[in-house]
């Protein structure tokens, strides 16, 4: 059977099992041991700690040292109790709920939510009121003060699967309710139900301590840590140190159990296709190639050249170009991981801290922007605009629509807030935005999905910017208003001659709207081609035409013209050496490929292609 | 889609037939129906497509032909026999002939359970999985094109194309005669869409499977599907062989159609009506008459003596090709237009 | 509904579906209504709350195991004397006739009479309630201070990838200090500032310098949670999209962290942060035991070691609907803060 490399146990964890380890050993040897001389008077009373009493001795004359290894016993075995009760009932009454029926789950959730609500403080004193101070009351009055709080958890866990698709798929393959509950949902809420008790036991030994140390707890002549705490409080002045034993105690006990169960948490937590560790191999720099499709018409107001981004040591972008001239709209096309966001992120400096680049020129409308230690200037604000893929989430769900869209132009412009609302207003109108006065007012959960687009357009465009970038604008939308955000843009490119840049997944997409189209595979432009030649299938590399003959057009038929799919997966970022990208998957594949990374190089249309089999004497020719 | 027209749907031997279905969720005061009225016939060896937008009922719908969520009217037949005249054995054996594909392959598969476990449950809920039939479990792999060593690991190692394969795999372990596809490929990129898909058609040519195919997305229902029923905020709108697509009846459809991003960049072109641009109603409080009504380029907005699409809801009559349906009061191709 | 009233109307009317406002007003009217809707739910269940609590308070004479009468006059008591106290606690009249009683006697502020001090009840809270009133209030605002900026400090450092030199020990001190029990954080601070550099007075008082120990000993603990979670938060809020919008906006920092990242992480915050105030009084009630302040907290404990039911049923009362008014005005700020948390908890 094949496994999974253990991976290394966190040091939180190890840490706490020791702690733990050291304090259950204790709890078992000292009564044995020290027993008797936890019990002896003295007539030294309230001495400071000396070689003969380390922690000195108590009003009775007791070794306090002594006291306080004794008691770890009872301490330990009151807080194990409460912790069962509370983790008990909890879950008991947690995941029960989710069992029953629609009524009881509906009810039960809002009773524990109330009950949470409710100080444990107050039940832990109402249970020691009605059954007079001792160690049982108290026990059962810490776990019944936090059985709330487990039967929220769990039932929030067991809610969360119970509702996941593989539980709601063994339903239907008629898997019954206990098995569907052994079977799928206790497993998977086991591991974060463990993690909570262990933090419970720590929240339990310094609650069930506190009862005592009020004198609520345990009684007379039995003691625990925090009775000897309360003791040492009221020897203070005269021994200072009698308290440090019992504190020592109870810190390092719910220490340990805190570090263990934050420990374990981490440990389960579920693997992440985390990117490939620093050190991995960087594939070897890529020779300078020549800007070749930029070289015709236009003012370039947007250039890239050989940018590389990587995240821990692992390149996302491999010597990227790109250039995007004034009233052009240019296509970034590629699958999920292929670069296609984080260039265009770094086009307009918006990359995540943790990401490093470099660029060997990197300018948008004259501003330079290739150094990654000089911050670009405000300027850039207003000389791109930039649009997101989910309209749900790049807006600011606290502030007004209105406030979000006239932000550019009253700080960096000094626009006046009426005159800003004004051409707010008539740019939302612009895009076809419904009532747009008041929804100025609204804020940005109150529109739909395509109304948010469509604002989110309209702030793109309200400083009338040089450039704008598109991340994958209609990935979010229905069909009908993908087609309506598509048909804005084209027309704002076609009234302002707006440069664009528009990323997308889509490959028809793409070809609809845009005039020259860029191909990512693996952190590269494998190919550059214009919009006509991509419509005609005049393509030249192999990945360009895979995904084209995987693309269900308006000519597919699973009959006469099947989807050819494209075998295999692209490499993960950092696992691509000096070979071609592509290679492995290549239906074209020659030994040359696996050798050297192929440069770009025109094709005989007038686009760029970096593939071998690109015949260079067609090009010659030409 | 060369079926004789004479045959009509309800001489043909369907599998799975549900008629006149209402469906919805919560209850009492806060209770929204979602879906209203919906019919359709699912025939062996044939794939009926359902399209619409978000808030269409299209998940809904997917729901309740799975067993997932009861009806609040309606009936629903399974190999022919109302699921109302069985008892709890027969309606178990007759549940498990329908097999769901949900849309997330992260989500479908038990995190930790190993993929050979989760196809023994399949085959037999009611095993304790201790014993594992290997060799049925490595033709099922076989099957969706998996190595056999697949079984032992779980699903966190395998990328999102080769989960979904798992998840068919599971779904066709219990033999069905029907499984119901609910946007199965929008997880997916584009190269690994195409992958499931020829597998999804492949595996329905050697067993005669039913499909019931749930999507957006136009082009793949059109390469897909031999029906297909256009849902519009929780109602059948349109219904017929798929070649509606391409000559519709509705305007809805019509819309849906030239949504299509058309690599060729023709849908610039013209400019649609400006009524368009309004977004589909809340699917809870639908529109009067015509849910379409308010974004109907040829409706009452546009053409102002049309107010019988605010006042009454059409119904389903014959419209185009043969047996191809639609709920419009002025749909685009008539019956008797047609020849 | 909409209505057809010109033959051509190609203006883009909102689907006709959900009311869609047209002018400033509805929206206001729409908002009213939902504070309307939400103010009426949360009332209701504060009402409901309330009376549990009343009859749980009430409960706690009759679930003493044994004679309640007996335990406070003691074993050696004549049987004449148990009568008195039995006729006292009211024991002999029917149950509901009983709670009628103690429900009417709460409406006119009248909470029984303590067994020990013969004082009323209201009279002891309504000495005892300011002190402890204060003493939570002070480490209230020591916890939001504290908790708040050295979260958002954290979060914002670690997001602008400094981080790596000041998580570890951010997390190492939150996590010590937030396991650390008031008890022996009092102790610690009387040890230091009292007995040994005489600092702060032992005694703990409304004065600043002998509230300010009992104040840091209530306070430090949750402050330290809450800047654990101010600092997740933030470096949650950072990485949202509409963060990446507003740095397209090429905004100050200071502008973009007031005005987009500030108000967020204090709507997400602010949920967890009510369990927190809640657990608040519990640490006032250890506290005040550490320092001797003679609060709610020191008499609740005296009250109970004695059987002195009516002062610990008065403080019981006093503490639970003090938590209910809590969790309100912290719902209530939910809602003026985020909008959508009106709309979310109506439907």
């Amino acid at each position: 059977m094949r496994r999974e490399r253990r991976r290394p146990l966190p040091a939180m964890l190890v840490v706490g099992a020791v702690l733990l380890l050291v304090m259950v050993v204790i709890a078992v040897v000292a009564p044995i041991v020290w027993g008797d001389s936890a019990q002896a008077l003295t007539a030294d009373i309230r001495q400071t700690g000396s070689s003969a009493h380390l922690l000195g001795t108590d009003s009775l004359g007791r070794d306090v040292l002594y006291r306080t290894l004794v008691a770890t016993r009872l301490t330990l075995i009151m807080a194990l109790c409460a912790t069962a009760v509370a983790v008990g009932i909890g879950t008991l009454l947690g995941a029960g709920v989710v069992l029953a029926g629609r009524f009881v789950r509906g009810v039960g959730a809002r009773v524990i939510d109330l009950l949470v609500s409710y100080p444990p403080i107050i039940v832990a004193l109402t249970v020691t009121a009605i059954f007079s101070p001792g160690r049982v009351s108290v026990v059962f009055a810490i776990g019944l003060a936090f059985c709330p709080q487990f039967a929220r958890l769990t039932n929030t866990l067991a809610a969360s699967v119970s509702a996941r698709d593989y539980v709601v798929v063994a339903r239907l393959l008629g898997t019954g309710r206990a098995r569907l509950l052994s079977r799928h949902v206790l497993p998977n809420i086991a591991a974060p139900v463990l993690v909570l008790t262990s933090v419970g036991f720590a929240t339990s030994i310094v609650a069930l301590s506190g009862l005592s140390f009020l004198g609520l707890g345990v009684q007379q002549p039995s003691f625990d840590w925090g009775m000897l705490l309360a003791s040492g409080l009221r020897d203070l002045s005269v021994n200072p140190i009698e308290s440090l034993g019992p504190s020592v105690g109870i810190l390092l006990t719910g220490l340990g159990a805190g570090l263990l169960g934050d420990g374990l948490a981490r440990y389960w937590e579920p693997r992440q296709h985390a990117l490939p560790e620093r050190g991995s191999r960087a594939s070897a720099r890529v020779p300078k190639a020549p800007p070749v499709a930029a070289a015709g018409g236009g003012d370039v107001v947007a250039e890239l050249r050989d940018l590389t981004v990587s995240a821990r040591g692992a390149e996302l972008v491999r010597g990227v170009s790109l250039d995007i001239r004034a009233g052009e709209i240019v296509g970034l096309v590629g699958e999920s991981g292929s670069g296609k966001s984080v260039t265009a992120m770094a086009m307009a400096r918006l990359l995540p801290a943790a990401l490093t680049w470099t660029s060997a020129r990197h300018q948008v409308n004259g501003i330079d922007l290739s150094r990654a230690d000089v911050p670009p200037p405000t300027r850039l604000a207003t000389d791109i605009g930039v649009v997101f893929q989910d309209p749900a989430s790049c807006f600011n769900p606290a502030l007004h629509v209105g406030t979000q869209l006239t932000e550019v132009l009253r700080v960096h412009r000094g626009v006046p807030r009426r005159q800003a609302a004004e051409l707010a207003v008539q740019r939302l109108r612009e895009v076809r935005v419904s009532a747009p006065e008041s929804r100025m007012h609204q804020y940005p959960h109150e529109l739909s999905g395509g109304m948010r687009q469509r604002a989110m357009i309209a702030m793109a465009l309200l400083s009338e910017p040089k450039l704008l970038i598109a991340d994958e604008p209609t990935t979010a939308l229905d069909v009908t208003v993908q087609a309506d955000v598509l048909r804005l843009l084209h027309q704002i490119n076609a009234d302002h001659g707006t440069a664009m840049l528009l990323i997308s997944h889509d490959i028809n997409v793409v070809s609809a709207l845009c005039q020259r189209v860029c191909v990512m595979y693996a952190g590269r432009i494998v190919e550059e081609v214009a919009v006509a030649d991509l419509r005609a299938g005049r393509v030249h590399h192999p990945y360009t035409k895979a995904l084209l003959a995987a693309s269900p057009g308006e000519d597919a038929d699973r009959a006469t013209n099947p989807l050819r799919p494209l075998p295999g997966r692209p490499p993960r970022p950092g696992d691509v050496g000096d070979a071609c990208s592509f290679a492995p998957r290549c239906p074209l594949a020659m030994p040359r490929c696996r050798e050297e990374d192929p440069l770009p190089r025109p094709t005989p249309d007038g686009g760029v292609a970096a593939c071998h089999a690109v015949d260079p004497a067609l090009v010659e020719i030409r | 889609m060369s079926e004789p027209a004479s045959e009509s749907t309800t001489q043909r031997r369907s599998v799975l037939q549900v008629t006149g279905i209402s469906a919805g969720y919560g209850s009492g005061s806060r209770s929204a129906r979602v879906l209203h009225d919906v019919s359709m016939a699912i025939e062996p060896g044939r794939t009926m497509g359902v399209v619409g937008e978000s808030g269409s009922g299209k998940s809904t719908l997917a729901r309740v032909l799975v067993g997932q969520l009861e009806p609040l009217s309606g009936s629903v037949s399974l190999g022919g026999r109302d699921i109302a005249t069985m008892n709890r054995r027969e309606l178990r054996a007759a549940r498990r002939q329908v097999q769901l594909v949900p849309q997330d392959p992260f989500a479908s598969l038990d995190p930790r359970m190993t993929v050979g476990r989760a196809l023994a449950e399949a085959i037999d809920p009611r095993s304790s999985l201790r014993r594992i039939d290997s060799d049925r479990i490595t033709e099922l792999l076989e099957t969706v094109a998996l190595e056999g060593d697949a079984a032992h690991r779980l699903p966190h190692e395998f990328s999102g194309g080769q989960r979904q394969r798992i998840v068919i795999a599971r779904a066709l372990a219990v033999q069905p005669e029907v499984v119901i596809a609910d946007e199965v490929t929008s997880a997916l990129d584009s190269s690994v869409q195409a992958e499931i898909l020829d597998l999804l058609l492949d595996l329905q040519r050697q067993s005669g499977l039913a499909l019931v195919f749930i999507t957006h997305d136009l082009s793949i229902a059109r390469y897909m599907c031999d029906e297909v029923s256009v849902l519009y905020l929780g109602r059948m709108i349109e219904q017929g062989d798929i070649g509606l697509l391409t000559e519709p009846a509705h305007p809805y459809t019509e819309l849906l159609r030239a949504s299509v991003p058309d690599p060729s960049g023709r849908m610039f072109d013209d400019e649609p009506p400006a009524v368009v641009a309004a977004d589909p109603g809340d699917p809870a409080h639908p529109p009067t008459g015509c849910a379409f009504h308010p974004r109907c380029p040829q409706g009452p907005r546009v053409l102002g003596e049309r107010t019988v699409c605010v006042d009454t809801l059409p119904t389903l009559v014959p419209a185009g090709r043969p047996e191809q349906v639609a709920a419009c009061h002025f749909p685009l191709v008539r019956v008797d237009a047609d020849d | 509904m909409t209505s057809i009233t010109s033959p051509a109307a190609p203006v883009p009317g909102p689907g006709a579906g959900a009311p869609e406002p047209t002018g400033a007003q509805p929206v206001r009217g729409r908002i009213a209504r939902l504070w309307l809707a939400y103010l009426a739910r949360r009332l209701a269940g504060v009402v409901a709350v309330l009376v549990v609590i009343v009859l749980l308070t009430f409960m706690i004479v009759r679930w003493v195991p044994g004679d309640p009468a007996r335990l406070i006059v003691g074993f050696d008591a004549g049987p004449a004397q148990v009568r008195q106290v039995r006729e006292q606690l009211g024991l002999t009249q029917p149950f509901w006739q009983q709670f009628g009683h103690y429900v009417g006697g709460l409406f006119h502020g009248d909470l029984g009479t303590s067994f020990v001090t013969s004082q009323p009840v209201s009279e002891m809270l309504a000495q005892r309630l300011p002190l402890t009133a204060q003493l939570a209030v002070s480490a209230l605002i020591v916890v939001l201070l504290v908790g708040f900026l050295l979260g958002v400090t954290a979060g914002v450092l670690d997001h602008n990838g400094r981080g790596r030199y000041y998580t570890a020990p951010f997390t190492a001190v939150t996590s010590l200090v937030g396991a650390l029990p008031e008890y022996i954080t009092g102790t610690l601070l009387v040890y230091l500032f009292a007995l040994t550099l005489h600092w702060f007075p032992v005694q703990g008082g409304p004065s600043f310098t002998a509230m300010l120990m009992p104040a840091l000993a209530v306070g430090l603990p949750p402050a330290a949670v809450l800047a654990r979670l101010v600092r997740n938060e933030t470096v949650g809020v950072l990485s949202q999209e509409y963060i990446t919008t507003a740095t397209s906006k090429r905004l100050s920092s200071a502008r973009l962290l007031l005005r987009h990242v500030l108000p967020n992480v204090v709507t997400s915050t602010l949920t967890l942060s009510g369990l927190l105030l809640v657990a608040l009084l519990g640490g006032t009630v250890i506290t005040e035991n550490v320092f001797n302040i003679p609060g709610l907290g020191t008499e609740v404990v005296q009250a109970i070691l004695r059987s002195d039911y009516p002062s610990v049923q008065g403080i019981i009362l006093v503490l639970g609907v003090i938590a209910v008014v809590i969790n309100l005005a912290v719902d209530i700020t939910l809602g003026l803060l985020d909008p959508r948390v009106l709309a979310r908890r109506v439907a």
